[in-house]
């Protein structure tokens, strides 16, 4: 807690000026007074450099809104303000929230803290860093592929993803709508619950929203009835690492164990169909995108109208202010949508397909739970194509694919963690957070 | 491949530098052998015409909110719903 303004104004800027090779902290947040109360005072936070900030600028990680400062608030900001939250930083991300590793920011690469040669994940590179580093109490990221989870994964931080529609989207940018969500890097689940409480709730300024089924969380995060839990049979095939494969395996010999958890194992009938999940967001996000995108043309946004023809002067701008990642996307959008435009269609039939497959994980039971990523470690030079079709390295995108909450945490091991990942039916944010409390308190008896 | 990288760039509005042109070729060949791949997926015939019309996708959307002001709300958007558009105005 800051005693006064001038104490928090030196507070940022030591911790700006510390992290400068870093390059996770764009800006600090100028504020003209503190917030006093509130249920989230006095909680400080960061927030991902996509989302607007009145007045502040918003980059969206990209040269092509490098000088862009939008005239209104984003809801979630608001109302984390109006809760008694306190905003510290505009953090990096990949460009246009395309990249999935905190490498393809147009301001520099974020490294993971944990190990400088390793990923820190992405697009929520800043985000998934404030919070690891301990720079803030906890940081909002935007998911639309993982992109909250699978850093969370990579540091041993909670990271939760609520349901589509469950929080506005007003004033973040525009990924792939159909899939994009807020989400929240936090040390702990009742600060994750917390949030939930504060932001969610339909605001009128985006249609796509649903009324949350629960008001609160924190106070009901115990179950006193057993638990039902769902694991997947044959996961352990898609594992690359050891050491997860043998504390997973630890994990659920516990649960077998414990009378809070009735285990419910099922098996993947169509195995097909979950190893084109990564396709079926590729399809899907990269067509969105660039029609969210569209008007990033120069003219709106920048200063770089060239009175040389409209159709030159877009594709100057274009080609000097995007990143290859970002590049590469739309490329391969367009040409899905002129070369091989059947795939378009398919791929949200595939979409839904896979939801439905999804949604029958919860016939029987309340959680589905997964090891949280097939690594422990991402390297910056690694190559991982292989995983294109690993189910389990693909898994928290079909979360996306179907809108359930889903929420990464790491499991406290002798020489690190295990990170796990719970998912639960759209809407039953509630249960996600009661699975994550009860599988961490069997894992830490 | 070269005609058609540079046919998307056009329709794109941007240019490839060299450099991320031969870096471009191969990850749109990567991508074509995934699109071959889905391509091949098959989804029964079940699942595509229910993701193929509106109650379907609505339904698909909600099957997990089971509440009956949800059941009443898809039918009220259903009523005005033919041959995948809405009519706002029924012709003479």
């Amino acid at each position: 807690m800051f005693k006064n303004i001038d104490e928090f104004k030196k507070t940022q800027e030591e911790i700006f000026n510390n992290e400068k090779n870093s390059n996770a902290i764009l800006s600090t947040i100028k504020l003209d007074e503190l917030p006093t109360e509130g249920k989230l005072f006095p909680l400080t936070f960061a927030i991902k450099d996509n989302v607007a900030v009145k007045d502040h600028k918003t980059t969206n990680g990209s040269l092509a809104l490098k000088n862009f400062f939008p005239n209104y608030n984003a809801t979630i900001y608001e109302r984390l303000l109006n809760n008694g939250a306190t905003p510290m930083f505009k953090v990096n991300m990949d460009e246009l929230a395309m990249g999935g590793s905190g490498t393809t920011s147009a301001f520099g690469l974020v490294t993971n803290p944990l190990n400088n040669n390793a990923q820190v994940g992405g697009s929520s590179s800043g985000s998934n860093y404030a919070v690891t580093k301990g720079l803030v109490d906890f940081a909002i990221g935007s998911d639309t592929g993982d992109s909250v989870r699978k850093p969370a994964a990579l540091t041993g931080t909670y990271g939760f993803k609520p349901s589509y529609g469950l929080v506005s989207r007003y004033g973040l940018y525009n990924f792939a709508s159909s899939l994009d969500t807020y989400g929240w890097f936090t040390k702990d689940i009742e600060t994750s619950a917390l949030l939930l409480e504060t932001v969610q709730g339909i605001d009128g300024k985006d249609s796509s929203m649903v009324e949350p089924m629960y008001e609160t969380y924190t106070d009901k995060l115990e179950v006193n009835e057993t638990f039902k839990v769902t694991i997947i049979d044959g996961i352990e095939e898609y594992i690359n690492d050891e050491e997860i494969l043998n504390e997973y395996k630890a994990l659920v010999s516990k649960l077998e164990n414990n009378s809070k958890v009735e285990l419910v194992k099922h098996l993947i009938e169509n195995k097909e169909l979950f190893e084109n999940v990564l396709t079926t967001y590729q399809i899907i996000s990269s067509i969105e995108a660039f029609s969210n995108n569209s008007n990033l043309t120069g003219f709106i946004f920048g200063d770089d109208f060239k009175n040389e023809g409209f159709d030159e002067s877009i594709t100057e701008h274009r080609t000097n202010n995007f990143g290859y990642e970002v590049k590469k996307r739309f490329l391969l959008g367009k040409f899905v949508s002129s070369e091989r435009k059947n795939l378009v269609r398919k791929a949200y039939n595939v979409k839904e397909a896979i939801a439905i497959e999804l949604n029958k994980l919860f016939d029987s039971s309340d959680i589905v739970l997964l090891p949280a990523t097939n690594r422990k470690e991402i390297l910056l030079d690694g190559d991982y194509s292989e995983d294109k079709y690993n189910i389990l390295a693909n898994v928290l995108t079909a979360w996306n694919l179907n809108g359930s909450p889903s929420f990464t945490l790491p499991l406290k091991t002798n020489d690190g963690f295990l990170p796990i990942n719970i998912s639960a039916l759209h809407r039953n944010d509630l249960k996600v957070f009661q699975g994550a409390k009860l599988i961490e308190g069997v894992w830490n008896e | 491949m070269e005609r058609v990288i540079k046919a998307i760039q056009d329709k794109a509005k941007f240019r490839l530098t060299e450099e991320q042109e031969v870096k471009f070729e191969k990850d749109l060949t990567s991508f074509v052998e995934q699109l071959d791949k889905f391509e091949e997926l098959n989804i029964d015939d079940k699942t595509l015409n229910r993701g193929n019309n509106f109650e379907g996708r609505v339904s698909i959307l909600r099957e997990d909110i089971n509440q009956e002001e949800d059941k009443i709300e898809i039918e009220k958007n259903t009523k005005n719903f033919k041959d995948g558009y809405f009519v706002l105005k029924e012709g003479k």
